[in-house]
């Protein structure tokens, strides 16, 4: 049974307010940026980043210390930190923000300077209204201690930090999507090749974006050390605290941080106290409703982004949505597609004409109107989507629901197409164990159903 | 059109300083910003809002356009004093949003995407708010209001009724 | 030059070009829809998806139209994964089509169509509703059909990119993503029917090619744009002797593959004009029709008197920047071989607004197409020269190569010309110049005549006709041969590349101009022969 950790969940001294500055410096904080600026030159700190083996904690879990580290040779460069918290299941982001803005200020303040940024952003999703005050507070706060501003703790180094707000689209959490809209554009994601943002970010000019959690964590990295480090979790799979939200329908829904070997049975049943109502389990998405999801059978897994790899899905923002058996599937499929279409940004067009059709399909089957041709035609469309979409977004709230919900519970679907109505069946029927459908890869390509093993099951 | 706007001195002030934010010659990213503090002041933000923003950034007013037409926090028509979002998405789905909109919808009656006819609420539906461990969440003008229930709605409506 | 890989065969193609426009320089068509080679690539469609080698063995798909060529790239246009992707992108950009093709302007030069016929799939899985946005208004030239975009944004990024006035924007968002102008700003440019031209599909048309036959029965005619002194490239679409509807022609020299709206729609005001069917002569004091070997006695006794009366340089001659280099040039010949040592003037109307797009294409304030060519063949004083001359009493006499619809005179010219004793113009309509003339010569328009001009660079280019002129107006060089003729003096041919030959011997500036070196993009005058110059 994995131990729960509180390093990034380290509760604040009872009746403190979240942006007073003051009570965070006399709890140690900002101890980081001085140990930073103070004792440690920019390479040292690229270093200790990369031997810490952190990975990002935006959802597609890439190497930060590569991602630095591919940060190319021009000045001025720009850092942009990622709280454009918006897919559906996750809400880790928002914990951080409410609990810590300084320890992600921290971060932030770090990350510009081991790389010699003297201006960063971060981006906030408009519907934080709070969040949003607190962290221009904090930022004034810290600009007020010398943390922030010219020539920060007397060593002649330079930063501004601003807050920019999003306005409610999902596309700004893509991290080319977010720089065009901080530009001031319609956050269409850039094509990458050439517009790598470490490369042509921000103004054209080399850009880090890193999701808020990462910045909290290079903070905590700095703070422990790599070696300490990367002692949470395992060197070759995650290393790290890893902050998982568990939500949908367990008992204790909430926040949990633990290392990455933790396993989903370990989170859902021990953590969040199991399912509602003594139910079963009947499907739970790992991490965000972009990743693959899993079935009962598949909940032995670690969390590290690698070992969900190998089952097709993904590690992604750490945010678990947990369905039981009374769940329709269907419906929940649906309700995911609704998603995708609606956010859609529209700039290409696989995703803007592939990922409404497929909602309007299943919003057919899901009122009774199914036809029998209509599943494989949605994995067509997939087809279609999977790999020919200008950023990730076309595939992973786009078809990676559809294509694995749809394989997975495809004795649930075909009996609301055969049934004509939406029908729950019962846990057993509704869906295929592993070794009855072949591996889903998590990259372009086609996969197949194995059919007559479906049709038999169906 | 209609008679241009311009914003009062007060929120000139609040302009300039967002303005401030940005290296000068990138005015054009304080736009979304500048919506949002043209709805703040006039409640939505009409073509003339936004041809009061794209003076302010100095672009052609059709680029300000496709950012307000572009992200759903903008209210394109005048809403009610009171807006109302339920989240839909997945997690507040399974934990019952559903009836926390119909019974809004019912107490209101209004449908989605309508306001009252005194101008009093606006219901909405909202994306995936990230706050699915409290779910259903429903966002008040800027409040999020957790675990929310058809008797926690009557709550919050008396409240608001109230204020 | 690099050596690319293409489906296994090998070729050499220039470093730097762009993936697109190289395979098309080898006759292989990638198909796109977004891609324009005007404008900077966007990669949206994602029509053009072909696969290359990005690690030894190891193939992914690309955006053809972001891929510049370096030595040692391999491709592969053929595969199973790009052929699917070829097939889905179009069922994805039809599925919402209207699919109107039988009363669609566009038909038959539409990417939907050409792309849907080699790459389709032939029936449609789709049983849901289709969209239908309502057709907007967007301009002084241009209607949006917005069921039939395709959101390639060609057109938005040439208002940013090209004209720099970004009327055109996208809004809404996802699949409610329309083209669209802000209230009260419409789309009106003065290049702004370019996007008709670049949009693939029939999205967006002009107001004036509207329910207009069909493009296959169309006549093609490659010349240039008579509307200033840019002289931009333009292909004509000729049915049954009138002019349809004018095209950039690209020249990235001159004017990229723009044009302006002005040059465009110029040709209706010469259409339409009402065309003198026959020469005039003045009896009684009045213009009256009168025959062909009428009008040239009377001109030709006409200029006689003149020159007997009051010696050599008592006529003046008076060339056209609206006429090509050979008819200015035997222009020049008739007067010095037939009128003595005449004072030359050359006629132009007064300058318009000049303009420079953010890319640097520009409309000339010179509205008239061969100005500078002209000038060069003539060798001519100023127009105020003659005026003066004809003042002082030293011009008596006066041959005008007229032809200029948009000509009309001042009262200070009105009253000079009337002091003339005798005035013979060549014109195209009943102007106020032809009102105060003895003889009226029926010329041609521009888009009736073969020959060269010169435009304001100093590139030479070539015109050619889209129709004969009507039949009782002749070209202008074969009128000014008969008069030489009458007077005595032959002009040799008048097939307008035997004539440049003689410019190009006489001529500074023009020495070995030939017209095969002309070509259809033009030659710099002063011996550069055809020259890489900037364009729009």
């Amino acid at each position: 049974m994995a131990a729960p950790l509180e390093i990034l969940t380290a509760p604040l001294p009872a009746e403190t307010d979240p942006g007073d500055i003051d009570a965070y410096m006399a709890g140690g904080g900002y101890g980081a940026v001085r140990k930073a600026l103070k004792s440690m030159s920019q390479t040292e700190l690229i270093e200790e980043i990369n031997a810490s083996g952190i990975k990002g904690r935006g959802g597609a879990g890439f190497s930060t210390g590569m991602k630095w580290n591919l940060c190319a040779d021009r000045f001025p460069r720009y850092l942009c930190a990622n709280a454009d918290e918006s897919e559906p299941g996750s809400f880790k982001d928002r914990h951080l923000l409410e609990a810590k803005p300084h320890q992600i200020i921290e971060g932030m303040i770090i990350t510009s300077y081991a790389l010699g940024i003297n201006l960063g952003y971060i981006y906030i999703r408009g519907e934080f209204f709070q969040i949003i005050d607190q962290m221009e507070a904090a930022l004034e706060d810290a600009r007020k201690h010398g943390f922030l501003g010219a020539d920060i703790l007397g060593t002649g180094y330079d930063l501004e930090l601003y807050v920019h707000p999003g306005a409610g689209a999902y596309i700004c959490g893509e991290e080319t999507g977010l720089i065009e809209s901080l530009e001031g554009n319609r956050p269409y994601p850039r094509l990458k090749p050439p517009f790598f943002p470490a490369a042509i970010g921000l103004w054209g000019q080399p850009t880090i974006v890193n999701n808020v959690e990462t910045m909290a964590q290079i903070a905590t990295i700095v703070d422990m050390g790599a070696e300490a480090y990367k002692q949470i979790g395992s060197e070759d799979d995650t290393t790290g605290p890893r902050l998982f939200g568990l939500c949908g329908h367990v008992k204790k829904p909430g926040i949990y941080e633990y290392d990455s070997d933790v396993t989903l049975r370990e989170l859902i049943y021990d953590a969040a106290g199991g399912i509602r109502d003594d139910n079963r389990l009947k499907g739970v998405i790992p991490g965000g409703i972009s990743a693959p999801i899993l079935t009962p059978e598949e909940i032995d897994t670690p969390m590290g982004f690698g070992a969900l790899g190998k089952l097709g899905s993904m590690g992604g923002t750490g945010g678990i949505i947990v369905m039981d058996e009374t769940t329709s599937m269907v419906d929940a499929l649906l309700n995911a597609s609704s998603f995708a279409a609606h956010e859609s940004c529209g700039q290409c067009t696989p995703c803007r004409e592939g990922v409404p059709w497929m909602n309007d399909i299943l919003r057919r089957i899901r009122n009774g109107q199914g036809r029998d041709e209509d599943l494989d035609l949605l994995l067509d469309i997939c087809k279609q989507i999977h790999g020919h979409t200008v950023c990730v977004f076309g595939q992973a709230p786009g078809v990676w629901p559809v294509r694995t919900i749809l394989v997975k519970y495809w004795p649930e679907f075909r009996a609301c197409i055969e049934r004509k109505e939406l029908v729950v069946p019962p846990l057993e029927e509704s869906y295929l164990r592993p070794d009855q459908y072949e591996h889903i890869p998590p990259v372009p390509g086609n996969f197949r159903l194995k059919t007559e093993e479906a049709d038999a099951a169906g | 059109m209609a008679t241009p706007l311009e914003f009062t001195e007060a929120a000139r002030e609040r302009a300039a300083k967002i303005l401030d934010r940005y290296p000068a010659e990138y005015r054009k990213s304080a736009v979304v910003p500048l919506l949002h503090l043209a709805q703040e002041e006039w409640g939505h933000v009409s073509p003339e809002a936004m041809a009061c923003v794209a003076r302010l950034i100095g672009c052609s007013p059709v680029k300000v356009a496709e950012i307000a037409t572009f992200y759903p926090m903008f209210n394109r028509e005048p809403v009610g004093e009171h807006v109302l979002a339920v989240c839909h998405t997945l997690p507040c789905a399974l934990t019952g949003c559903g009836s926390v909109f119909d019974h809004l919808s019912e107490k209101l009656g209004i449908g989605l995407g309508e306001t009252t006819a005194d101008g009093r609420f606006t219901l909405r539906k909202s994306e995936c708010l990230a706050a699915c461990d409290r779910g259903p969440v429903l966002l008040v003008n800027r409040r999020l209001h957790t675990h929310v229930s058809p008797e926690k709605v009557d709550e919050i409506l008396t409240e608001l009724e109230k204020g | 030059m690099a050596t690319i890989t293409i489906d296994e065969q090998q070729y050499t193609v220039e470093e730097g070009r762009n993936l697109i426009d190289a395979a098309a320089d080898l006759g292989i068509d990638i198909p796109h829809f977004c891609y324009h080679p005007g404008l900077a690539p966007d990669g949206n469609c994602r029509m053009c998806l072909t696969e290359m080698e990005i690690r030894p063995g190891q193939f992914g798909i690309v955006t053809s139209c972001t891929i510049r060529i370096k030595d040692g790239m391999n491709f592969r246009f053929n595969s199973p994964a790009v052929l699917d992707n070829r097939k889905g992108i179009m069922e994805f950009l039809l599925i919402n089509h209207p699919l109107d093709c039988p009363w669609c302007d566009q038909a038959g030069e539409c990417k939907l169509q050409d792309h849907s016929f080699d790459h389709g799939r032939g029936h449609s899985r789709f049983v849901e509703t289709k969209r239908v946005p309502p057709k907007k208004d967007l301009g002084p030239h241009i209607t949006l059909y917005t069921t039939r975009c395709i959101l390639c944004q060609r057109c938005t990024r040439f208002c940013d990119e090209i004209t720099g006035t970004s009327e055109l924007g996208v809004v809404q968002m996802g699949s409610k993503s329309e083209i669209a102008t802000f209230e009260g700003v419409p789309l009106d440019n003065r290049m702004s029917a370019n996007v008709a031209d670049i949009c693939p599909v029939g999205a967006l048309v002009t107001k004036d090619f509207l329910y207009k036959p069909r493009i296959w029965h169309y006549d093609k005619v490659d010349t240039l744009c008579p509307g200033c002194a840019t002289g931009c490239n333009t292909t004509l679409e000729v049915l049954h002797q009138k002019i349809y509807r004018t095209k950039p022609r690209h020249n990235e020299a001159v004017n990229g593959y723009w044009m302006c709206d002005e040059g465009r729609f110029c040709y209706h005001g010469w259409q339409d004009a009402d065309r003198l069917q026959a020469p005039l002569k003045r009896v009684d004091g009045e213009l009256r029709q009168v025959t062909w070997p009428d009008a040239m006695d009377a001109a030709v006794s006409g200029i006689q008197a003149v020159l007997a009366g009051e010696g050599d340089s008592a006529m003046g001659v008076v060339g056209s920047s609206m006429a090509t280099n050979e008819e200015n040039y035997l222009l020049r010949r008739l007067g010095a071989e037939a009128f003595g040592s005449p004072r030359t003037g050359l006629d132009r109307k007064p300058d318009g607004e000049a303009w420079t797009s953010k890319s640097g294409f520009h409309i000339d304030a010179d509205k008239t197409p061969n100005t500078r060519g002209a000038r060069d063949m003539l060798g001519a004083g100023s127009p105020e020269d003659i005026l003066r001359g004809i003042g002082d009493g030293t011009i008596r006499g006066l041959y005008v190569l007229g032809g200029d619809i948009g000509r009309t005179l001042s009262s200070e010219e009105t009253d000079a010309f009337s002091k003339l004793e005798f005035l013979v113009v060549h014109d195209v309509h009943r102007s106020d110049l032809a009102e105060l003339a003895d003889v009226v010569f029926p010329g041609a328009i521009p888009f009736e005549k073969n020959g060269t001009m010169t435009n304001a660079q100093g590139r030479v280019q070539r015109l050619s006709p889209a129709f004969p002129p009507p039949s009782g107006a002749r070209e202008d060089g074969a009128i000014l041969r008969y008069v030489g003729q009458r007077m005595g003096v032959d002009l040799g041919g008048t097939d307008p590349a035997g004539v440049l030959e003689e410019i190009a011997g006489n001529v500074d500036g023009y020495a070995g101009l030939t017209y095969d070196l002309i070509g259809d993009q033009g030659a710099m005058t002063g011996g550069e022969g055809p020259s890489e110059a900037a364009g729009g």
